[in-house]
């Protein structure tokens, strides 16, 4: 009888039913769309602040001053410590190894192009790296420099005579792609010059565009420095410090340090990057540490914001229609009630079909919502979104529980009415 | 209005606003939920309109915590060798003269010199002198550049014998807050003779994580005159406050009042500065269609429910000679009323909730951005109007003998 009544409440009102179907859906999708966004948007935002550069560096503990003006370390090739090439590697096997976007290794050699003073940097541009027999991952200056823009195109590694020649020194040299330069070391090195052919002309808008890259190799060859760097750059994913990542770690409890030890704190992660590597010291760049940190939080309190007012529009898009369906039906109730149902019978009529409904249209809101977060996340931040099924059970949970509270209220004061009140008036 | 409707007997028009009246103030549970989602609906809309501006401002603030986002670096004819090329301290005149900068801007001039570094008493363990970086400065300027520099000690250049050491300057020297420590530049300037070493005490141990580690901050007068390099800079560094366009503004209008010196964006935190806050701007109005889209929908069930319910009402006052466009007017001015009623207690409670979210969530202080409050109201008088527009079509259908006698 119950299902009889229902099915054909549900044929019958198809148009009323649609539109409770429909508030559903769509303030699901909303709430769908905004949840989406909100797993993904800390990753991405996250991702566009990794063009500020590394927030890591890493360098060889132990080491002397750097004599560094302009971002290039002037010190005499040879001089102070180093640190292996071959160990870079390994802080892809560290705990939050997938928390490391990215990392480049640099070897300055000072010198000369033309009579006019300018450095040679050794770096990666876009290198496979083997990390073990299962995993590789291409990692380089054009990871880690996404607003860096090349005109021409990126050298190979592999070609050890291939140059990138920043900006201002192409104009002042005036070279373009295709063209040659030749460098000539200022002291300690190998070979008195090298010739180098122009791949590219770099423009990053900062001291970049007074230096020549090329591949490490290069000039670990003309240093004299088989297999060395001085220093790298790592770009990681982080979670913004907090009070309990400030406090002093060597007085953690245990279960505190493997608290700290196992979040993507910037401190937890530099930790781990000099277990890994010895002879390291990696250190957290402030700046860009604590700038997206900053960001980062308010982003997510953005998010929450915007969650909570789609959680509300979504509450009142579906509790006002199921309120405008049941008090619709008042008479309806009145008939029953007068053909001896009790209240409860006829509330789980109601609320019975009432949680179909929203079942239905919390699936069709999960979907759409998805849909229309793919389409956002897309135009964006130019990528697409994933589907996240742990959000298709609290989309459903909610259109229960929305469309349920929506209803309850209108069918508690349907019911009071007496019978004869609503039939009579009807 | 035509004639014949002019014409119409005064009762007729009071008759109209009385109705008008009874059924807004009637004890219709729809009306009341009519009115409730267009507030809410109005709320929200006003609370995110009114919250965006503000978190842009908020946002472009924590990205000046970056660092300088513009840079002015000795022109190209300013000199040929590359990490030595100077330029005039002048510069800095030139530039709090002009009106290319904005109220807020950071400015920090920098001179930077090779130099011997050495600690005083001299320590055994240690060589006899190390070459350092030393970087003449206005250090409070620079460190409000950046406010991300963790200092331990004092940050204050009391006196030109103070000086801040980077941390890994320190961990070399072995040397704490307080220590003193001695500088020599280390090539004599061309022309002139090598300035007799000075020593400074250590005021402050500055941590960054980059290049600053291994330099000394010095006072910009003390160095100058120390290296012999009176009345020279190496760099002015500039933290402008504002949205990125405007920064790309204030780029060229510097670089045409400032000729023979290069003014550069740093365009790193310019971009990324630029996407990030389209971001924010694209959820925010995207949310805010959603939700006005969603209102719309409640509003056309409920003023459906509301028609549908009055369908005897209609009855009555078509069978007393009301023509179809005095119900329609009936409702529809009904609808715009409660819709401007409604957008007008959603702007005061969505202007209350964007303060009270302001404080909390970004802190900052939210003060009513007016234009917001007639869009609102408009907004929620339209969809309120057009939501009726639907039902009331179908109140034309209602034909008065047949619902009568169907009660």
């Amino acid at each position: 009888m119950l299902l009889r009544i229902i099915s054909r409440s549900l044929i019958r009102r198809r148009r009323r039913k649609l539109l409770s179907f429909a508030a559903v859906a769509l303030g699901i999708t909303v709430a769908t769309a905004v949840a989406t966004m909100g797993l993904d948007v800390g990753d991405r935002v996250g991702r566009e602040l990794r063009s500020f550069g590394a927030n890591i560096a890493l360098t060889p503990a132990g080491d002397g001053l750097s004599v560094s003006a302009g971002g290039v370390d002037y010190r005499p090739a040879g001089s102070g410590t180093f640190l292996a090439e071959a160990d870079l590697a390994k802080l892809k096997q560290i705990f939050w190894r997938n928390n490391i976007v990215g990392f480049a290794p640099r070897l300055d050699l000072p010198g000369r192009v033309e009579g006019r003073p300018a450095a040679l940097v050794g770096s990666w541009f876009d290198k496979e790296i083997v990390v073990d027999k299962s995993e590789s991952l291409r990692t380089g200056l054009k990871k880690l420099h996404p607003t860096w823009k090349v005109q021409g195109s990126w050298p190979e590694d592999g070609e050890a005579s291939d140059c990138l020649v920043g900006r201002r020194l192409a104009a002042a040299l005036s070279v373009a792609p295709g063209g040659k330069v030749i460098f000539q070391p200022s002291d300690g090195a190998a070979q008195p010059s090298a010739t180098l052919a122009v791949r590219g002309v770099l423009s990053t808008g900062g001291e970049e565009e007074d230096q020549i890259f090329v591949p490490l190799a290069t000039v670990q060859n003309l240093a004299n420095l088989p297999g060395k760097f001085r220093r790298a750059e790592v770009s990681a994913l982080t979670k913004p410090e907090d009070d309990f990542a400030r406090s002093d770690v060597t007085r953690l409890s245990a279960q505190e340090f493997d608290r700290w030890y196992c979040t993507p704190y910037v401190s937890s992660i530099c930790y781990q990057m000099q277990q890994a590597i010895p002879g390291a010291e990696a250190r957290p760049v402030y700046r860009v540490a604590e700038t997206e940190g900053r960001i980062l939080g308010r982003v997510a309190a953005l998010m929450a914001l915007l969650g909570g007012a789609a959680l509300a529009a979504a509450a009142l898009a579906v509790a006002s229609t199921m309120l405008a369906t049941v008090l619709e039906r008042r008479a309806e109730i009145g008939l029953y009630k007068s053909l001896g149902a009790t209240n409860a019978r006829v509330a789980s009529i109601f609320l019975l079909e009432a949680a179909l409904v929203g079942l239905l249209g919390g699936v069709a809101g999960y979907f759409s919502g998805s849909l229309m977060a793919r389409h956002l996340a897309a135009r964006v931040f130019g990528t697409a979104a994933g589907f996240h099924w742990i959000i298709l059970p609290a989309a459903l949970a909610l259109a229960l529980v929305v469309t349920l509270a929506g209803s309850a209220w209108p069918l508690a004061r349907g019911l009071k009415l007496a019978p004869l009140t609503v039939l009579r008036h009807e | 209005m035509s004639k014949r409707e002019g014409k119409r007997s005064r009762g007729g028009r009071t008759l109209f606003w009385r109705l008008w009246f009874r059924s807004l103030s009637g004890k219709r549970p729809q009306a009341a939920l009519a009115l409730g989602s267009l507030v809410v609906g109005a709320a929200l809309a006003a609370a995110l309109l009114n919250l965006s501006s503000g978190i842009q401002r908020k946002m472009t603030e924590e990205f000046r915590s970056y660092g300088a986002n513009v840079v002015l670096a000795p022109g190209r004819e300013a000199g040929e060798s590359g990490a030595a090329r100077l330029m005039d301290e002048a510069v800095l005149d030139r530039l709090a003269a002009g009106a290319g900068h904005p109220r807020g801007t950071a400015v920090a001039p920098l001179l930077h010199v090779v130099t011997r570094l050495s600690k005083v008493p001299a320590d055994p363990r240690l060589p006899e002198f190390e070459n350092a970086i030393a970087v003449g400065t206005d250090f409070a300027a620079l460190r409000a550049i950046y406010p991300g520099w963790r200092i331990g000690g004092s940050a204050n250049l009391a006196g030109n014998a103070d000086c801040v050491a980077g941390a890994h300057v320190a961990r070399r020297l072995h040397a704490r807050a307080g220590d003193t420590i001695r500088l020599a530049a280390d090539e004599a300037p061309a022309g002139g003779a090598a300035r007799a070493p000075q020593v400074f005490r250590i005021a402050g141990i500055l941590s960054t994580g980059a290049a600053e580690d291994d330099q000394v901050f010095v006072p910009l007068a003390t160095l100058q005159q120390m290296a012999g390099l009176a009345g020279r800079l190496s760099l002015v560094e500039l933290n402008v406050p504002g949205p990125p366009a405007e920064i790309e503004r204030i780029v060229r209008a510097l670089g045409a009042e400032l000729p023979g010196v290069e003014v550069r964006a740093v365009r790193s935190v310019v971009e990324s500065e630029g996407k990030v806050l389209g971001t924010i701007r694209a959820l925010l109005v995207s949310l805010a269609a959603l939700i006005v889209g969603i209102v719309a929908l409640c509003l056309m069930a409920t003023m459906t429910a509301i028609v549908l319910d009055r369908k005897r009402d209609i009855a009555v006052m078509k069978a007393l000679g009301a023509t179809d466009r005095v119900v329609a007017r009936l409702f529809l001015s009904e609808s715009a009323a409660l819709g401007a009623l409604g957008g007008l207690a959603g702007f005061a409670a969505g202007f209350a909730a964007a303060r009270v979210l302001g404080q909390r969530l970004f802190e900052v202080a939210i003060s009513p951005v007016w234009w917001t409050l007639p869009t609102v109201c408009l907004m929620t008088a339209a969809l309120a109007v057009a939501a009726t527009a639907l039902p009331v079509r179908a109140a034309r259908a209602v034909e008065p003998a047949a619902v009568l006698k169907g009660e």
